[in-house]
């Protein structure tokens, strides 16, 4: 067989399921071979949206999402996506065609150097110069997306060697390195600290889904009652209408999260890196606490602040030996009266829809069957903030990226991989039309992804904080000429409705799930609707921002 | 702050050039460098002289996760001269 046939039997072996991509001159020989793949290869319009649709795919399933392009523009394509997923941790393995080896460094057609353009984003990549190292390569590729903390690999394929004969046999992958339990002097440690402490609070990251650690953590919560707050990435980690959760925490959190972080003695960080958004001005974040910290990674204890106690190895059994109970009736009632005294209130002026109330609604008729594909922007703070999640994997957002256009093709990988679900997106004006395009891949594999479209005709966050921050002098947020997005929709072949006032809400979201196939819904809002609370950037998380709901 | 780093590499396709990013995007810079390859080229000694405010443990943390790196030590002093290891003996980049 040829390189190109063998890239593709190593796949199945790999028991990909499905491949994300666009087809191009230096790919072509894989995407011959493709025609006999056991697998099945999703056509997107645009490489970024095969790279989302991976990370969606990967998110909602555990599994490494494989995405594909050519080599030069098609692979430069993928680097938002390959980034988004560096960023939040997430096992992709992206497969780019690149100039035939002789032709390297020349500056070929198309030729880009990937290995050069991803080295920063990536946990590794690979560049062949022999058909034979294929044979260790894919599946090492593959077993180092998903060791130890996750992330994208890339597989930068030059044509020749597609075309090359290999009379090697597949091989698996070497085994996973086991992960180790923490050290058990420092569980002591941590114990003690449990024990003296006083106001202790658990800070819960996007580990605890990636780890496959809910259970236990939740066990963990059960029996200790210490009150949690999560990051973006660990929303769904507790039940978003648990009890004890007191929500997100950090630039866009809830004043209960908040300000009870600013009183703890301790914070248990599970799974976490305490990123800028999350921790708010890092000197003035959690004064009086004191630091245990969880996680897989070893390079995120002490990155940003030195913990009292590092647990580096496997969360699970981590989370296991401080499964005890403490004495902290006082505090924890602290903490829920908090929680109590500063519910949402979706009392709201106007006739306008107001979004937090109509995800509020939505959120009332989301079951474990409910998978929510986020854009970026208020209306991805408004999910965050206004949607009680069951699992992690329920939430898929871009966290550490930002990445605008993450939701539509993040839902189509999620949907492909869970199709007993129902997969909805949450966007906004601005996010949708960076990539609108894969509204084509919806309708050519008649994917039934919903979209709910908040259309304030502005890019909303930007907009809030020139409002705050820059003395109201808007700078190019204003998008009046957005197009009707019905009738765009409705081009690609996706049926949709729009509503303008609240009580067409319930007949809108009806419409929405009562659709067999994909559908959007266009929602106008107002563009005075600002997010709150806020905490303005470089301040302590100690400074919310609270404002009116116009 | 100067320090000193010690690395063993896997001499595959841009191994170097990775440990070099690491050690700008976490914001260290290089004052002296040198780099050897064994007699079959297929690992690097890389021996790195850095500054920067920041802490050189993250550093080494961030560096001992890189796929091409074998082995990382880090001195507050100069290190045993390379070679390091047994076998190495062609130099492939110098500056200082």
């Amino acid at each position: 067989m040829n390189g190109a046939q063998f890239v593709v039997k190593a796949l199945e072996r790999e028991n990909v399921e499905f491949v994300f991509g666009y087809p191009g001159g230096a790919i072509m020989p894989v995407y011959d071979a493709l025609v006999e793949a056991k697998f099945k290869h999703v056509l997107v319009r645009h490489e970024q949206g095969a790279a989302l649709a991976a990370d969606g795919y990967a998110r909602a399933t555990g599994k490494v999402g494989v995405c594909m392009a050519t080599s030069g523009p098609g692979a430069t394509n993928l680097v938002t996506g390959i980034a988004n997923a560096f960023m939040d941790s997430v096992p992709i393995v992206a497969i780019t065609g690149q100039v035939p080896t002789f032709y390297m460094g020349t500056d070929a057609f198309q030729e880009t150097d990937m290995l050069g353009v991803t080295m920063p984003i990536v946990k590794h990549s690979f560049l062949p110069k022999t058909a034979e190292e294929l044979v260790w390569m894919i599946p090492e590729a593959f077993r180092l997306a998903q060791s130890g903390r996750p992330g994208p690999v890339l597989i930068d394929l030059p044509k020749d060697l597609q075309m090359a004969q290999i009379d090697a046999p597949l091989v698996e992958a070497r085994e996973q390195p086991s992960v180790p339990a923490p050290d058990a002097s420092a569980l002591q440690a941590a114990l003690e600290l449990l024990e003296e402490s006083e106001r202790p609070l658990i800070y819960a990251g996007g580990g605890i889904g990636m780890a496959e650690a809910v259970e236990p953590f939740r066990r963990f919560v059960e029996t200790t009652r210490i009150p949690v707050v999560t990051t973006l990435k660990g929303i769904g980690a507790l039940p978003g209408d648990h009890e004890l959760n007191l929500g997100m925490l950090g630039m866009h959190g809830l004043k209960a999260a908040n300000m009870s972080v600013q009183e703890a003695d301790l914070l248990i960080v599970v799974g976490a890196r305490l990123d800028d958004r999350a921790t708010g001005k890092l000197d003035s974040f959690a004064p009086h606490a004191k630091l245990i910290h969880l996680d897989i990674d070893p390079a995120e204890l002490g990155k940003l602040r030195r913990p009292a106690v590092s647990l580096r190895g496997d969360l699970a059994a981590g989370l296991a030996s401080l499964t005890v109970p403490v004495a902290i009736r006082s505090w924890r009632k602290t903490c829920l009266d908090r929680k109590a005294a500063h519910a949402w209130d979706y009392n709201a002026p106007g006739e306008g829809i107001y979004a937090p109330r109509m995800l509020r609604r939505l959120s009332d008729t989301c079951s474990d069957k409910t998978i929510v594909s986020c854009d970026v922007g208020q209306h991805q703070m408004w999910v965050a903030q206004h949607i009680e999640f069951l699992n992690p994997y329920q939430h898929l957002t871009s966290g550490g990226l930002g990445t605008m256009g993450y939701g539509l093709p993040g839902a189509i990988g999620a949907w492909l991989g869970r199709p007993d679900h129902e997969v909805i997106v949450v966007s906004g004006d601005g996010s949708i039309m960076m990539n609108i395009q894969e509204l084509a891949t919806l309708n050519r594999y008649g994917i039934p992804v919903k979209i709910i479209l908040f259309d304030n005709s502005h890019l909303g966050l930007v907009r809030q904080w020139q409002e705050l921050f820059f003395e109201e002098r808007f700078s190019e947020v204003e998008l009046a000429d957005n197009p009707e997005f019905v009738q765009v929709a409705a081009s690609f072949g996706v049926r949709g409705m729009k509503i303008e006032h609240r009580d067409q809400e319930q007949e809108g979201l009806e419409a929405l799930y009562n659709a067999k196939g994909p559908f959007l819904l266009h929602v106008v809002i107002d563009p005075n609707t600002n997010v709150w609370p806020l905490v303005p950037p470089g301040k302590s998380n100690a400074e919310m921002m609270e404002g009116a709901k116009s | 702050m100067r320090f000193f780093l010690q690395l063993s590499l896997r001499n595959m396709e841009g191994g170097l050039e990775r440990v070099l990013g690491v050690v700008r995007f976490r914001g260290f810079r290089v004052v002296e460098m040198s780099a050897y390859s064994n007699p079959n080229g297929e690992d690097l000694a890389v021996t790195l002289k850095v500054e920067s405010q920041r802490d050189g443990e993250n550093l080494k943390k961030q560096l001992d996760k890189l796929f091409d790196v074998r082995q990382v030590e880090m001195f507050t002093t100069t290190p045993v001269p390379t070679p390091v290891h047994s076998g190495y003996g062609m130099p492939v980049a110098a500056v200082g």
